[in-house]
């Protein structure tokens, strides 16, 4: 093992807890979605070591992965909380585009405007934004918005090809990373009013793989200072003329 | 320099703010008319360390990119409206309302506040007033040679006097709405008054549409759940946890970084 494959690992299990982190800062954030990261070889290597049974890296990639599965639905008593069950997103009309969110803490603007979690409004299928009149909003299990029992609008809920090529924009703000992919309604979900998607973030999986990552981390130091050693064993004391 | 220590600190910030929600909305499981909160979270921005969509080392497109979150941050505290439930109190001054709307209070600044919270008590003046002092709007003067206050649904108030005289009006209870009840500031003492956010008062008679009615001789109980409560003080206390033991992960890692070099 070359000292740069092994710096290489210790950046990549750097970089991994750094993500591993932001997962559990963000435990208690609705909808959040997982991000782990992988290091995934560029090329199989066809040349394996004599000396050992594992083929040797010869370099890799970092790829970076969201986990999209579902959060579990938590009632909160709140008529205007939507959460989505099943694959799919809400749409928000933001200054910059549309964007896209599982995130359903709506809230109602004082002009009675429908709004998304950061403010922009959510859209309906008819492609507006919903404008309500009275505090008494419910949602339906189809998504239909209730003004005091007046069907309003019905949530538009829109799905990308899997697997999917999202970026986050943070705020739970989902944007497709090639903007001309236009999104396709969602197939077989859901809509529960009063309850909110929770974080799909286990703390067990986490701590395992923060263990995980810590001692490979040390390992790796380890086996840098190995082949230190090794080194200036070769140049001290072989190499020494007597 | 450390991302990690960072977002885990603000996920253990996060966490504290919900524990303070919680022991809140526990504090005040018997206050009348109290509509607990709770903490809404949202990711903070994405740093991102390789943009998606590069061209990759062998002509491949990189799909993803790596973006690195930097942690969680409270994004609002919001109250839950939901109906409490009700106790009957047989005292003829406690009103819920039953449905949509908030009891008009002249607090002693001459502004107007509004409440949930129903249990009525006689001024020495014979006016409805809150525990605290606060005149229910409009004024409703009870004489004191009356008996028998009725409060019907639709807010009517009426009284039987002591010369026999029966069903004479004093007045109607009126209820206010909001549009955005949320985005109401909460003043302390069971109150709230308006902002920007919550849209302007909309005053209506009880039962009209959109807004509740009046029961009489019942008291609104706080909309806490005890064991909601406890459970998301469970899961947020784990959280707070795990939050730390990221902090000492990235600690230990950088003990062994640094220890690198030796001698």
């Amino acid at each position: 093992m070359s000292i740069e494959s092994l710096s290489q690992s210790m950046q990549f299990q750097w970089l991994r807890h750094e993500i591993l982190s932001n997962n559990l800062a963000n435990a208690g954030t609705a909808a959040f979605k997982r991000d782990d990261l992988a290091l995934i070889p560029d090329n199989v290597p066809t040349v394996t070591s004599t000396s050992s049974l594992l083929p040797l890296p010869t370099g890799g990639s970092l790829v970076q992965w969201t986990d999209f599965s579902q959060g579990f639905v938590q009632g909160t008593g709140r008529t205007l909380d939507a959460a989505i069950n099943g694959p799919g997103f809400f749409v928000i009309d933001t200054p910059a585009g549309p964007r896209y969110t599982r995130a359903g803490g709506l809230n109602v603007r004082p002009d009675g405007v429908v709004v998304g979690p950061t403010g922009s409004p959510i859209l309906g299928r008819t492609g507006v934004p919903m404008t309500v009149t009275s505090s008494n909003v419910t949602i339906g299990a189809a998504g239909e918005v209730l003004d005091n029992g007046r069907l309003v609008d019905t949530l538009r809920v829109v799905d990308f090809p899997k697997p999917y090529r999202l970026t986050k924009e943070g705020h739970g703000i989902y944007a497709p990373l090639d903007p001309t992919v236009e999104p396709v309604d969602a197939q077989g979900y859901e809509i529960t009013g009063g309850a909110l998607e929770a974080s799909n973030v286990g703390s067990v999986r986490i701590m395992v793989t923060m263990i995980d990552v810590l001692r490979t981390y040390e390992a790796s130091q380890r086996a840098i200072q190995a082949v230190e050693e090794t080194n200036k064993h070769a140049t001290s004391e072989i190499g020494k003329v007597s | 320099m450390i991302p990690a220590l960072y977002s885990a600190s603000s996920g253990m910030q996060a966490q504290q703010l919900n524990l303070d929600t919680i022991a809140n909305n526990l504090a005040n499981v018997n206050t009348t008319g109290f509509k607990k909160t709770r903490v809404d979270f949202q990711e903070l921005l994405y740093q991102t360390f390789r943009a998606p969509g590069l061209q990759g080392t062998q002509g491949t497109i990189i799909p993803t990119g790596i973006q690195v979150g930097l942690g969680a941050r409270p994004v609002a505290t919001q109250r839950i409206f939901s109906q409490g439930d009700f106790q009957s109190t047989e005292n003829p001054l406690d009103v819920v309302i039953e449905g949509d709307g908030f009891f008009q209070i002249q607090r002693a600044d001459g502004t107007t506040a509004y409440s949930r919270a129903g249990a009525f008590k006689k001024d020495g003046t014979g006016r409805l007033v809150t525990s605290d002092g606060g005149v229910l709007t409009p004024n409703i003067i009870v004489p004191a040679d009356a008996k028998n206050v009725t409060i019907g649904s639709d807010g009517t108030v009426s009284v039987a006097l002591a010369n026999g005289t029966t069903g004479t009006t004093l007045g109607t209870i009126q209820i206010a709405n909001f549009v955005n009840p949320a985005g109401l500031l909460s003043v302390g003492k069971n109150l709230f008054t308006p902002t920007a956010a919550s849209g302007t008062a909309v005053v209506g008679t009880p039962g009209a549409l959109g807004f509740g009615t009046l029961a009489q001789g019942f008291l609104e109980l706080a909309n806490v759940k005890v064991v909601d409560e406890m459970v998301n003080m469970i899961t947020s206390q784990r959280a707070y946890e795990a939050n730390s033991k990221a902090i000492q992960t990235a600690d230990e890692m950088l003990a062994i970084s640094n220890s690198l070099r030796r001698g």
